[in-house]
């Protein structure tokens, strides 16, 4: 387990040096951009990614490093690191395969173009998107986490923003739950699954697979967002396939706590992988850490925006 | 962006240690079997039970309110329930701290007695046990489960199902050093019957937790499966209760479906046995009502007091799955553990433990009272690091 005020340094640190909690160039997170439409639409009504895609690939790569120096003494290299990452960018010395940022930024992209295609008026931009600082919550780091709120908040509604889209069950939480406590928000906060489920009719595509369903903890249990993915999927046609321990009891895949304790992390995801793999051979997720953790402990899952663009375009995305 | 603390923040919330163990638990593969085997028992159970008596869940509700009245209000809740227990003929004692417990009990045994013990989780909390053999006493836990890790000389790995990580032959080979010698469960279960027999007859003091107590009549009420708790309170001459002051519900009603939501919970419903010992005539009861931080919560643990302690989020937290009872303070692990042993040995008791967790709710959902654990796992991670930050 590795000293959770040594995380917070690295966070802390990080986040004041670029405004997330890796310490990553700004270009990379803007990667996924490439290729889009035009980005424009009603200004008042924004995509607010909140970083989690763009920034799961490089916690599971962290963490496929951390995990080897866990409950060993080469975990003082971790604690080393840490005082390092003040003076030089930790990433100039891990490289990311192309396809493994890749799935993240396609899985954004999809979720822009689906939005786009339902009918949704919304803009990017990308000085209106950023972290929502819920690692810092998650750790207990209140002021942090409370000052980093209120910059946003602010950013957002010197921008006039009145509805704000999100993409993960984290950021939304932040966005709709934290910040309007912490910050005084007060824009409207909705992830993209609950207004698709609005908007997505019934019966495009008949006879799409079979899809085991898997709920992330934050969407199930703290924002009762349970029924939109299931409506948004059985609308689109395929079969949604509960397993064991699904809605508001699922299991947890193990991310939350992938930078504490690498291997407990692994453990409860191989859990989770066998309810799922037991209950079918194609499993759905909609959030970017519950797909990290899971591919990271050898599970391919889809996520949810790869199988709505399918049914949209009348394909299935391919398996990776 | 606003992420600046002048000083560094030192070591983990304090320096990660005594984490070890729970990697040695991880890799304890009958501790895991164990509490899956339990989970899939019981979690059944749980499901039919309240899907056959949906009373229970109203239940549920109804005595989350009535035990948030008292907790408000504990002062005003325990000067009633002493007076009421003093017009019943009892002895009865106030214990601010688990010191203070351990030295009240040790004034009423003595030395050189025996003891047969109610498997309770408040009189591991004051560490009653040790302290009455020190004291030059023969105690005995006549729970088998209890029993078995007793003489193991282990921490329980669950407050309801202690022995859970045991297999049968390791419980075969545990019980031959007390001379109890069966050739499989049955006749083990049988050998140990007729063992205890003995000790309860040749007992001075019977001593048990509460599982409720009633403050109209003064009646402390106690539920099991084995009937060894109705044995430990009714042969010896002499009885002690140790009761946590969060126990006390206003009425008998309240005592009696508090045991009921318990059991339910818990996946044994109804229990075998309900024990209601108002008085001992002949005899004598002696009831301590015990504090130990209860009465010191902030507001958030506070919460934690509405706990009936029916191991249900023990079995379906992630971590406790992997690790049992070892995650955790000296008594209370998992879940609920985080918020009791903060209230009951301080927060730095658990300061590293409460990183542990997922955070991912399932203990909200399954807890029949809705307590909020993973807040109040989430505040003791704020104060732990705002102490650190100082």
């Amino acid at each position: 387990m590795f000293r959770p005020g040594k995380l917070i340094e690295l966070l802390e640190s990080n986040m004041a040096r670029t405004g997330n909690p890796l310490g990553l160039k700004r270009s990379l997170l803007s990667e996924w951009l490439r290729g889009l439409p035009d980005l424009k639409g009603r200004d008042d009504t924004i995509l607010f990614t909140g970083l989690m895609y763009q920034l799961t690939p490089y916690i599971e790569l962290s963490t496929k490093y951390l995990q080897k120096i866990e409950n060993s003494s080469l975990e003082k290299l971790f604690y080393f690191y840490v005082k390092l990452s003040k003076y030089v960018n930790p990433y100039r010395f891990l490289t990311l395969r192309g396809s493994d940022m890749e799935r993240y930024s396609e899985s954004l992209r999809r979720i822009f173009l689906i939005l786009k295609k339902s009918g949704i008026d919304f803009t990017y931009r990308e000085d209106l998107d950023g972290y929502s600082g819920i690692l810092l919550y998650d750790l207990g780091d209140d002021s942090a986490f409370s000052s980093h709120a209120q910059e946003i908040s602010d950013l957002l509604e010197n921008a006039d923003v009145k509805k704000i889209i999100t993409v993960d069950p984290h950021t939304t939480y932040a966005l709709k739950v934290l910040y309007p406590e912490y910050s005084g928000l007060k824009v409207e906060v909705a992830s993209y699954l609950e207004i698709l489920a609005d908007v997505i009719d019934k019966g495009r595509m008949e006879n799409l697979n079979e899809v085991v369903i898997h709920d992330s903890c934050y969407y199930a249990r703290y924002l009762d967002i349970i029924e939109h993915p299931r409506k948004i999927l059985e609308n689109m046609g395929y079969r949604v396939v509960e397993p064991e321990n699904s809605r508001e009891m699922t299991s947890c895949c193990g991310g939350p706590i992938e930078s504490i304790s690498p291997v407990f992390s692994r453990e409860i995801a191989e859990s989770r992988i066998e309810e799922l793999s037991s209950a079918g051979k194609k499993a759905v997720t909609m959030c970017p850490i519950c797909m990290g953790n899971f591919e990271r402990c050898g599970f391919s899952t889809h996520d949810i925006s790869d199988l709505i663009f399918g049914g949209m375009n009348g394909s299935e995305p391919s398996q990776e | 962006m606003g992420c600046s603390r002048s000083k560094e923040i030192q070591g983990g919330c304090g320096e990660v240690t005594g984490m070890e163990s729970i990697y040695t638990a991880l890799s304890n593969r009958p501790v895991r079997d164990g509490i899956r085997r339990t989970r899939e028992n019981l979690s059944k159970n749980v499901k039919e039970n309240l899907k056959k008596y949906p009373f229970l869940k109203k239940y549920a509700r109804e005595l989350r309110d009535v035990k948030l009245k008292v907790i408000n209000d504990l002062d005003f809740w325990i000067d009633r329930s002493i007076k009421k227990l003093e017009e019943n003929g009892a002895r009865v004692f106030y214990a601010r701290d688990s010191e203070s417990a351990r030295r009240i009990v040790a004034e009423i045994v003595g030395s050189g007695k025996t003891v047969v013990k109610a498997k309770s989780v408040v009189s591991e909390e004051i560490g009653l046990r040790d302290h009455l053999e020190d004291m030059g006493n023969e105690v005995w836990e006549t729970d088998l489960g209890e029993l078995i890790v007793q003489v193991n000389n282990e921490k329980p790995m669950h407050m309801i199902v202690p022995a859970l990580h045991l297999s049968e032959d390791e419980v075969i080979r545990i019980l031959e050093r007390v001379g109890i010698k069966g050739k499989n469960a049955e006749e083990c279960t049988d050998k140990v019957r007729l063992f205890l027999r003995e000790k309860f007859l040749k007992a001075d003091f019977g001593i048990s937790g509460c599982n409720a107590f009633s403050a109209e009549s003064g009646s402390i009420f106690l539920i099991e499966n084995e009937g060894n708790i109705r044995l430990s309170t009714s042969v010896p001459e002499k009885y002690i209760a140790i009761v946590g002051v969060e126990k006390i519900v206003p009425d008998d009603e309240h005592a009696i479906k508090s045991i009921m939501v318990q059991s339910a919970y818990f996946g044994t419903f109804p229990p075998s046995y309900i024990n209601v010992i108002r008085n001992r005539q002949p005899g004598e009861l002696c009831v301590v009502f015990l504090d130990n931080g209860r009465k010191s919560t902030d507001e958030i643990l506070k919460e934690q007091l509405l706990c009936v302690r029916c191991g249900r989020c023990h079995l379906e937290c992630p971590i406790f799955q992997l690790t049992g009872n070892v995650w955790g303070g000296e008594t209370y692990g998992g879940p609920m553990g985080m918020g009791w042993s903060a209230i009951t040995s301080g927060i730095s008791s658990i300061e590293n433990e409460v990183f542990l967790s997922c955070l991912c709710g399932k203990c909200r959902i399954v807890c029949p009272m809705e307590i909020n654990i993973p807040r109040i796992i989430l505040h003791l991670r704020k104060l732990a690091v705002r102490q650190t930050a100082k």
